[in-house]
């Protein structure tokens, strides 16, 4: 989400996968969009039967990789570099479109002279602080913007920090003030930076690093950067290949400067497409279930000197220009939702209710504390960390620590079993007679057994009616937690301890109906939406928050999707376009493209006719088109902006198309905000058979390894003893850790065994054999599975050595129709610094023929492993 | 669901704070959650509602990690 979020103002997809239709070119590149988003890819498909040209960057050749015009097999981990020799293709060749980043971007802004790039600083950017291994951004900002120092920590910077909040652009800091020169030829301004920058990122370099031949790179290179103009565009899809990296926030950052300077956002068959990989992925950020946020990109407050007092907390997050100038009505709003009438002016709205944040509460963070045992209870709803999470043996051996467990899922997992049939039970080192945690396992309806709204890759909200009651005891977990919180909150109604206070005011009054008094999910979705608090009408737009109190709304971003009582526009069903609109909701405000206000030249006019979207309409004075405008509806283009004195979106005046930002131009450089660097940086995964080509510095530094016995590393670069990269990845049949598909006979059957795929001369090298076993090792488990060779996978040459490349499907674990062992033992706990995920898709590995040892043979034969080669 | 709240509620009594150095913390570290990409969004509204606005639960955490 920060990878989006601080380039374009929003963490989510810029555009809907229908719009890939009216795409010149896309790159598909960490995803195998065909085998895992196969709806969407339809429309691919569509784009490339009209002439589009259609590019597949992925280590393996796979289901996408069949049906696109040019597939380039690179080394995975070497996205920054092959984005990167991008980027320096289109600086160096003139390829930009000038008129758009001139007027769009911050290309223009100069920034401040004791900025240094890591381009100086042998892989580090100015404000590097050793000993705290932490960035102080304060050198990174714009030249004439106020600083932000004051002992005080930065926003987006704060050390318990994770990067999906508001504060993840540092929105917060006065970015309204800045010098520029349009001509892009200062030395210090954005564009010059970044040329230098990203000078050494050759074709030359892309060749020998990424494995990339030159030839190809370029006709890539040639292929894209043609998809630009007034009358070209350009889409770029990604899933969890590039966000499960050490640094996978800055490859994403990396596609949102390639994007920008092809002015390809906000423009049909334009824009970047997170993919993402559960159906409510991106509504699970949107409406939290993470540590760090709360509804709608609002940071929770850390315990810090500045967030102990509302109004200390709204002035480090309110901008003065741009969307985030409303963050207190959006703020106040939602304790008003939270807590109703006992939230007052007098109380701060029930601030100092709300929990503080004092460390990494993310899932690593607080699993390792299980591991050391600080830990007492632990709800699983929907996930399956067992199988899913990196390290599985620590992940499984820490649940037994826990007093008590409750996983809410539809069939018994693995983390429901670990206690059973765990590899750790059978290898002695738990036992069910020892482990004391009390395991509650509850059944879960499943999507077509209960109500509700998805919001899926594309910012989409679609309720669902229920087809069926769920059998026996399964309910929701709107059920679930509505009848947990019924009886937590009797438990205190009598107690006026303070940290009663905002449990006893916590609005819980939904309605329910049926035999098992199933709460109206309805209800709940008009909560999110907002209203009144007078008179509880639904309020209609986001422009109806007040931060006085009177409005109380679960969640600002989706206001609008239920604006009368009886109108839930996430149930419409009756699509009237392409980009779908009748159908379902879209956040914010309906807008199916967003930063479309850029589909117009500064003068309102549509960049071609061929690429129209949104446009001034001279006759209404508003903005017109085929999408709901992404911007003050009757702001006029030719307004001029006060950025330096204004306040609020209009401040930014008629040409400022990215208005979160207090700017309102998409971030090339991003001046605050992400914790390892204003701009992309190659930098070699956390273990890597090669050092780093560029810098002295070979991984991310910002990036926590959580190193320690139980989460042990390889060497890097090159350690000996585990030769080959390896990569994970999702196959069709199976849906991630396998709960909801290994559980079914005819997907088991379809997909029914662990495979890892070689290539034909890996497998001549170290002797495997098709449909034979193998056994991978990492430091931290060794796995066993069926050989599948494949000139699918290819080794490639990097720096004159031969590098080999492992696949493997992560789907299997102990339990299901079929079983296998468990891939994700293999990976290691990281953090990426941004958002806290693992690196999932380039480590290393071995690989040897034959079958593993089993029981205590194994952690002998890990320990061997592990002895110095 | 009866047992469930009591262990909750108890592992809540025994592990909150809720002040540090004479400031408002009213946080638990004790008691977590895991889970939400695979769920409704009215659900992982009552869970973020329910568990960190009402009882001070801060370790929450879910797929969508991005």
């Amino acid at each position: 989400m920060p990878g989006l979020g601080t380039s374009f103002g929003r963490g989510g997809a810029t555009t809907a996968q229908q719009d890939l239709s009216n795409s010149d070119a896309i790159i598909i590149m960490g995803s195998s969009m065909a085998e895992n988003h196969p709806v969407g890819f339809q429309w691919v498909m569509e784009a490339r039967e009209r002439g589009a040209k259609i590019i597949h960057v992925d280590p393996r050749f796979n289901r996408t990789s069949a049906m696109v015009d040019i597939w380039v097999p690179l080394r995975a981990g070497s996205d920054i570099l092959f984005l990167g020799g991008l980027i320096n293709y289109v600086l160096k060749n003139n390829k930009e479109f000038r008129e758009y980043v001139v007027h769009y971007t911050n290309a223009a802004t100069i920034l401040r002279d004791d900025f240094r790039d890591t381009e100086d600083l042998d892989g580090f950017f100015s404000g590097w602080d050793a000993e705290k291994a932490k960035y102080d951004p304060e050198s990174w900002l714009y030249k004439g913007a106020p600083s932000k120092n004051g002992g005080r920590e930065k926003a987006g910077h704060s050390e318990a920090a994770a990067g999906h909040g508001k504060d993840r652009g540092g929105e917060a800091q006065d970015a309204g003030k800045f010098e520029s020169d349009i001509s892009l030829d200062h030395p210090r301004c954005v564009f010059q930076v970044m040329r230098r920058h990203f000078s050494r990122y050759t074709p030359e370099m892309v060749e020998r690093y990424c494995g990339v031949p030159k030839e190809v790179f370029l006709k890539v290179a040639e292929t894209f950067s043609s998809a630009s103009g007034p009358e070209k565009t350009g889409a770029i899809c990604y899933a969890v290949g590039w966000t499960q990296h050490s640094k996978g926030v800055q490859i994403i950052r990396s596609a949102a400067i390639l994007q920008l300077l092809l002015g390809n956002i906000g423009r049909p068959g334009g824009g970047i497409l997170a993919l993402r990989g559960h159906a409510s992925i991106q509504g699970s950020t949107d409406i939290p279930t993470l540590y760090d946020i709360l509804p709608g990109y609002l940071p929770m407050p850390f315990f810090e000197a500045d967030s102990h007092k509302l109004k200390d907390y709204i002035k480090k997050h309110k901008a003065r220009t741009g969307s985030w100038s409303g963050f207190d009505k959006y703020f106040i709003s939602l304790m008003k939702a939270y807590y109703g009438n006992a939230a007052t002016k007098e109380n701060d709205y029930g601030f100092n209710w709300l929990p503080r944040v004092t460390g990494d509460h993310s899932h690593f963070g607080y699993w390792l504390d299980m591991a050391d045992g600080k830990m007492e209870g632990l709800f699983v709803m929907g996930q399956n960390p067992a199988v899913g999470a990196s390290n599985g043996r620590l992940e499984r051996k820490a649940l037994a620590n826990l007093k008590w467990l409750v996983v809410r899922d539809m069939v018994e997992t693995e983390t429901a079993s670990f206690w059973l049939d765990s590899p750790e039970v059978e290898r002695g080192e738990l036992s069910p007679e020892s482990i004391a945690t009390e395991v509650f396992l509850f059944p879960a309806a499943g999507t077509a057994e209960k109500e509700g709204t998805f919001t899926n890759t594309q910012r989409l909200l679609q309720y669902r009616e229920k087809p069926v009651d769920p059998p026996g005891d399964a309910r929701s977990d709107t059920w679930f937690m509505f009848h947990l919180g019924r009886r937590i909150k009797e438990k205190a109604r009598n107690d006026p301890r303070p940290r009663n206070a905002g449990l006893n005011a916590l609005t819980w009054d939904y309605p329910t109906e049926g035999k098992h008094a199933e709460p109206g999910v309805e209800s709940v979705l008009k909560e999110i939406n907002g209203y009144t608090v007078a008179d509880h009408k639904q309020l209609k737009h986001i422009q109806a928050l007040k931060n006085d109190g009177s409005t109380a709304c679960g969640a600002w971003i989706y206001c609008g999707v239920f604006p009368e009582d009886e109108k839930n526009r996430a149930n419409e069903r009756n699509p009237q376009d392409l980009l779908g609109h009748g159908w379902g909701f879209v956040w914010p405000n309906d807008c199916r493209i967003i930063y479309n206000r850029a589909s117009a030249r500064p003068d309102g006019k549509p960049w071609s006719e061929r690429k129209k979207l949104v446009w001034w309409d001279e006759e209404k004075k508003q903005w017109a088109g085929l999408d709901n405008a992404d911007y003050p509806k009757d702001l006029a283009p030719e307004t001029k902006d006060n950025l330096k004195n204004g306040k609020g979106v209009e401040a930014l005046g008629g040409a400022r198309p990215f208005t979160l930002h207090p700017d309102g131009v998409g971030w090339l450089y991003v001046a605050s905000g992400l914790k390892d660097g204003p701009l992309p940086t190659h930098y070699e995964p956390l273990e890597s058979p090669v050092a780093n080509p560029l810098y002295k510095q070979n991984a991310n530094p910002a990036a926590l390894k959580r190193e320690r016995p139980d989460n042990p590393y390889a060497n890097s670069p090159g350690d000996p003893r585990f030769p080959h990269v390896l990569s994970t990845y999702r196959l069709t049949e199976h849906h991630t850790a396998g709960g909801m598909t290994r559980t079914l006979s005819h997907l088991a059957e379809l997909q029914p065994e662990l495979f890892t795929e070689v290539s034909p001369e890996l497998a001549d090298e170290i002797g495997l054999t098709h449909g034979d076993w193998a056994t991978i090792s990492t430091p931290r488990a060794i796995i066993e599975a069926r050989v599948l060779v494949t000139r699918r996978m290819r080794p490639l040459w990097i720096d004159g050595q031969r590098v080999h490349q492992v696949g493997l499907p992560y789907h299997w674990g102990y339990k299901g129709r079929v079983k296998g062992d468990v891939v994700n033992d293999l990976l290691a706990i990281s953090e990426e610094p941004n958002v806290r995920i693992m690196e999932t898709k380039a480590l290393v590995c071995d690989i040897q023929p034959g079958r593993r040892p089993h029981g205590r043979e194994l952690l002998k034969e890990l320990e061997q492993k592990m002895e110095p080669a | 669901m009866d047992m469930v709240a009591d262990r909750l509620w108890e592992s809540r009594e025994r592990t909150f704070q809720e002040t540090r150095d004479g400031e408002s913390l009213m946080q638990t570290t004790a008691i977590a959650h895991l889970g939400g990409a695979t769920l409704d969004i009215e659900e992982n509204y009552l869970i973020k509602k329910l568990f960190t606005a009402g009882l001070g639960m801060v370790c929450l955490s879910n797929q969508a990690r991005i």
